[in-house]
């Protein structure tokens, strides 16, 4: 049996029938192939499926489609506006906040809901609010300095807006 | 992980009435907490599915008893569980023994133990014995209610 | 060939990774991403037993399952004659059960569906009737008169694997006999899995029409699986084409072959479709290669004044149900004997002896060179122990025993030769950079009042970079590696090679390589792996030998390319070869420095105006057969505080001083030191696989088998020397598991050493809060 939805996943409207039980991840990522949005685990423990649902970062292995029938989802496709890579992007790449990339794109949209929400947090609160992404290869070291990088490129464009 | 438990369940009614109503695949089939199924192949053999909850662990176990009486002691049987699903197996052995009780009554003497395997154990782990205990309390509680009722329908 | 020294305009450059813009963007191909037409998804049915006889399998509740296609067994594979494989250490591992099972989540039967979903339908439908049978979990058991025998299959009924020796051990019991001061230890490096954040998987296409298998799959060593696959299903190896897409982390795990890949292969034979298979997580934990699991017993024999003389260690090596791990055929205990670590030892014994257990297979897998990893552990904890008994500064006793460095190369008495080191230097850069003097100063201070601080020290020597022909090999495989370079007419290169990345960035530092060597910069070569049918053979990636090794063969085979781009300037630059130099990234005149052509001119040359006589095109290959292993070593510290209440530790300070020899992109060095570090961590302070006693898997996902996060993750200090290995090509020692090798032991040291003041000299890891609060209890710092 399937139900009908409809989202908005990176500004793109779509509707799509779904089984009740399929999680948001492999909508996104096997009717939609945007395969950017990666599993990890099977106890929404690594946090690579996070996308954001409404704004808010989501485990998107352990919401239903059907939760997100009327949402709009952003995801890692969705960050480099008009082909210019967003400012977190460029940051990890700068920073080398990557190594084998497959944590990478959930760790991008918890960051981005992260400086969403505090655009300059201090590294304390960086590393509270990405503890929810695990990564093997690089330590998070980088992963903070480049996501401090960002905030800093943000608020200094943001102050330039004003 | 192995769980030993026992017990001692007092029930109204004789001796021979709680030996006859452990030894019956229908009716000891019965007292099996959260039963979805039960079908007797034979005097001594049945095959219950109940419904199983430990933790995030949620499922159905199809379990194959056996009853076999003890062939020296006429009180004394042994009942064999082997249970399989949810990708995990649960091997149980128990023995009851059947003594007479003040005014008429019954105990019946049990012990058992429990290995468990798969994601049960291994997920469930650290709730499962607690839960096993519980479950098994009430499968010889659910004798002693049967038996009471019977009892008192019979009188 | 003459090996000339590098020009470097390109090498030691923290340039910016070129795999990073795909990954970034969610562009990356990782194997899930992977969809074929047709494709068929298969899931595995396991047993939940650890040691159990197979009574029955039934099929049909989940042929009933909407969408299932087949149900295969062990059974229907032996009529195949495919039920066992060979595993790359030469024992042999039930690709699905037949018989028996020996270890909870062992491979029973698969299933293949239209979906995902319905895959997992069917196993969970499949009806499968096992009788349990007595479980072995506790190695220490495995040669006990009364315990199971597990591998009834073997002509040896009994349970241990090999015994293995290294060194001598007579000299060494009389060393130790004479020694003034001898100090034993227990010491446990527990079951561990490397678990990286994407799980194994494959999609097998066999095309019948063509009769060619393509796997692609998640492997470190692409090469190495189409050549087992075509002992295993008997196919033309011509015939099987392996990929393996861009991997999200490997640490070792994706090097060995696993049941379910042969059983895809099965599948998309018996479906004619693509058939996908890929593992959860607890699959994963549950079944794929562990690490570690040595129970080893250390002596050390030393005089009073702390100079060591005898080194004997015994080790029971649990290896699971089946002697699965990649293992140079000659050398079952891998490079354990590397045990004498940094010192100057004369004698020295080691053995081990191997056991089967109902417990997953496995045994070398996270980032480790073939048990360097407990090697290092032991001898740096060992040291530590016998500076208590000495009463001594653990610093001191490894000053009065480093190997000096006027002695490389130095042969170990376990038998070694350590191409090159200067261990004093890297060891006072360390103690000055964390102010070791005003931490023990700082330490006496906290201890006066009660508190628990720990300074721990490793200064580990590594082997890494397998292996020298002569020695080495996996099943018969020499543990060579190869580049293959075309330069095209524009000056632009495709460099492609043996091994496969699984994050480490090979296609930037190989670049560097092979940019500095051509004077290209490093933006016009394009490396390639990963792809059996264009990669040159290789053995692949892991145990840090892709820079010994595959670095070797690119800057080698970018020299070939060089000596014949020569005699193309000497054509252009109308002089004799010998008048021509390489000179700055340039090809010169001798005497005439302005007289010059790039290799841009010479590479067009070759394609359109090759000198007269000399073969057009200008391509090589290089198989590099490394004359000897390369011994990166270190310098690391701990600062740990105690919380004397809950046994919490929190890792104050944490400093890396590595010497990998030359280094190629210090931002990628300094990358892998964090994430090894971050490793040794986890292994120190929260990771174990712990069995309960009917063989249970208590550590199956993430929930229970912990990575640490950014908030428990200490900032991680990083520093330098500098001792290139003389042998390689551009003097580079490789770097990857240098910090998981060589962390577990500084942490450990910090701990013990803050509980030092209680009598405690060991603690095994890992060091949770409980473990430690029990220590405290026991010693009466908390009451009960």
């Amino acid at each position: 049996m399937s139900h009908h939805i409809e989202i908005t996943v990176n500004g793109t409207h779509q509707a799509l029938d779904v089984e009740p039980r399929l999680p948001l991840v492999f909508a996104l990522r096997e009717m939609l192939d945007l395969t950017g949005t990666h599993v990890g685990c099977d106890t929404t423990s690594c946090g690579a499926c996070t996308v954001l649902v409404d704004g808010t970062p989501v485990k998107s292995c352990t919401m239903f489609a059907v939760q997100a029938d009327g949402c709009s989802v952003e995801t890692v496709e969705g960050l480099a506006a008009g082909g210019e890579l967003h400012p977190l992007q460029k940051a990890f790449w700068e920073n080398h906040g990557l190594q084998c990339g497959f944590c990478t794109p959930g760790m991008l949209m918890t960051a981005k809901a992260l400086l969403a929400r505090n655009p300059r947090p201090s590294e304390v609160e960086i590393r509270r609010g990405i503890s929810g992404n695990l990564c093997r290869c690089t330590g998070y070291q980088n992963i903070v300095k480049a996501i401090q990088q960002a905030a800093a490129e943000q608020s200094t464009a943001a102050a330039a807006g004003d | 992980m192995k769980i030993p438990m026992s017990g001692v369940e007092r029930v109204d009614a004789s001796p021979d009435q709680a030996l006859a109503f452990v030894s019956d695949p229908n009716r000891v089939g019965r007292c099996m907490p959260d039963l979805e199924d039960l079908q007797v192949a034979d005097a001594r053999h049945f095959t219950a599915t109940v419904k199983v909850g430990v933790g995030p662990v949620r499922g159905h176990l199809k379990m194959a008893v056996a009853i076999t009486p003890d062939p020296t002691k006429p009180n004394e049987l042994d009942l064999a569980v082997k249970g399989s699903g949810m990708g995990s197996g649960m091997d149980m052995t128990s023995h009851v023994r059947v003594a007479p009780a003040d005014g008429g009554a019954a105990e019946l003497h049990w012990t058992a133990e429990a290995a468990v395997s798969g994601p049960l154990a291994s997920v469930g782990g650290r709730l499962l014995e607690a839960q096993a205990k519980k479950t098994t309390q009430n499968m010889f509680a659910a004798i002693r209610t049967a038996l009471q009722t019977a009892g008192a329908a019979g009188a | 060939m003459a090996i000339e020294a590098p020009s470097a305009p390109v090498l030691g450059q923290a340039l910016k990774r070129k795999e990073d813009p795909r990954f970034i963007q969610g562009q990356g191909r990782y194997l899930d991403d992977i969809r074929l037409t047709g494709m068929l998804y298969m899931s595995l049915v396991r047993s939940p037993y650890a040691h159990a006889r197979l009574v029955k399998i039934d099929k049909q509740p989940a042929l009933a399952v909407p969408g299932v296609l087949a149900v295969i067994t062990g059974e229907d594979l032996a009529g195949l004659g495919l039920h066992w494989m060979p595993t790359l250490a030469g024992d042999k591992q039930m690709v699905l059960a037949t018989g028996k099972v020996l270890f909870q989540y062992q491979e029973v039967a698969a299933v293949v569906a239209e979906s995902r979903a319905a895959a997992y339908d069917g196993a969970a439908a499949v009806e499968v009737e096992y009788d349990a049978l007595p479980v072995l979990v506790d190695a220490k058991h495995a040669l006990d008169p009364g315990a199971p025998l597990l591998r009834d299959d073997r002509e040896q009924k009994t349970n241990q694997i090999w015994h293995w020796e290294s060194g001598d051990s007579m000299a060494t019991a009389a060393a130790m006999a004479k020694a003034e001061v001898t100090v034993k230890q227990d010491v446990y490096f527990p079951r561990c899995h490397a678990s990286p954040l994407e799980t194994c998987g494959c999609i097998a296409d066999m095309n019948k029409a063509t009769g060619r298998l393509t796997l692609y799959v998640t492997s470190q060593a692409p090469h190495v699986y189409r050549t087992v696959l075509a002992m295993v299903a008997k196919l033309p190896e011509q015939m099987i084409r392996v990929v393996s897409p861009d991997v999200g982390g490997g640490f070792g795990v994706k090097v060995g072959v696993y049941p379910g890949y042969v059983v895809a292969v099965v599948a998309s034979i018996v479906t004619g479709h693509p058939v996908k298979w890929v593992e959860t997580r607890t699959e994963h934990l549950g079944s794929t290669a562990f690490a570690r699991d040595y129970h080893m017993n250390v002596e050390i024999g030393a005089t009073k004044q702390g100079r060591v003389q005898a080194l004997r260690v015994h080790t029971l090596a649990d290896h699971g149900a089946f002697d699965s791990q990649a293992n140079p055929s000659k050398w079952p205990a891998g490079l354990f004997n590397i045990c004498t670590g940094s010192y100057d030892f004369a004698a020295a014994f080691v053995d081990v002896d191997a056991v089967y257990t109902n417990k997953p297979p496995g045994g070398v897998s996270y980032r480790c060179s073939f048990r360097v990893t407990e090697a290092s552990y032991l001898i740096e904890r060992a040291m530590d122990v016998l500076a208590a008994e000495l009463k001594m500064d653990p610093a001191d006793l490894r000053r009065k025993n480093f190997i000096p460095p006027e002695r490389f190369p130095y042969t170990t008495p376990l038998g070694w030769t350590y191409d090159s080191g200067n261990y004093p230097a890297n060891f006072e850069k360390a103690l000055g950079l964390i102010g070791y003097d005003d931490l023990r100063r700082e330490q006496t201070e906290r201890r006066a009042r009660g508190e628990l601080m720990g300074i721990g020290i490793s200064s580990f020597t590594e082997i890494v970079g397998a292996g020298p022909s002569a020695q080495f090999d996996i099943l018969g495989l020499k543990m060579f590696d190869s580049a293959e370079i075309r330069v095209h007419p524009t000056g632009k290169a495709l460099a492609r090679f043996g091994v496969r990345h699984q994050g480490q960035g090979h296609e930037t530092t190989f670049a560097q390589i092979v940019g500095s060597e051509l004077g290209l910069p490093a933006a016009d070569v394009l490396v390639e792996e990963g792809d059996t049918d264009t990669a040159p053979y290789g053995l692949g990636t892991y145990g840090s030998r892709s820079t010994p090794v595959a670095g070797g063969a690119a800057a080698l085979c970018a020299r070939r390319i060089r000596e014949k781009a020569k005699k193309i300037a000497a054509h252009l630059l109308e002089c004799g070869e010998h008048d021509v130099e390489w000179a700055d990234g340039k090809f010169r005149v001798a005497g005439a420095p302005e007289r010059a052509v790039t290799m841009q001119d010479c590479a067009f040359a070759a394609y359109t105006n090759p000198p007269p006589g000399l073969e057009p095109g200008l391509e090589a290959t290089y198989y590099y057969d490394p004359p000897n292993f390369t011994f990166p070593f270190g310098t690391y510290v701990a600062v740990v505080d105690i919380d004397p209440g809950t046994g919490e530790v929190k890792v104050r300070r944490f400093l890396a001083v590595d010497d990998c020899g030359v280094v190629i992109n210090p931002m990628i060095v300094d990358g892998q030191i964090h994430g090894g570090l971050t490793e040794g961590f986890a292994i120190a302070f929260m990771q174990e696989i712990p069995y309960d006693s009917e063989g249970n898997c208590l550590a199956s996902n993430f929930t229970e088998y912990l990575v640490p996060t950014a908030v428990e993750t200490p900032h991680w200090e990083t520093d330098r020397t500098t001792t290139p290995s003389p042998h390689h090509p551009i003097g580079a020692k490789g770097v990857g598991e240098s910090p998981n090798v060589g962390s577990p032991s500084a942490f450990v040291n910090a701990v013990v050493d803050a509980l030092s003041p209680l009598g405690v000299r060991h603690v095994d890891m890992p060091l949770t809060r409980e473990r430690i609060w029990r220590v405290l209890r026991e010693h009466g710092v908390v009451s009960a």
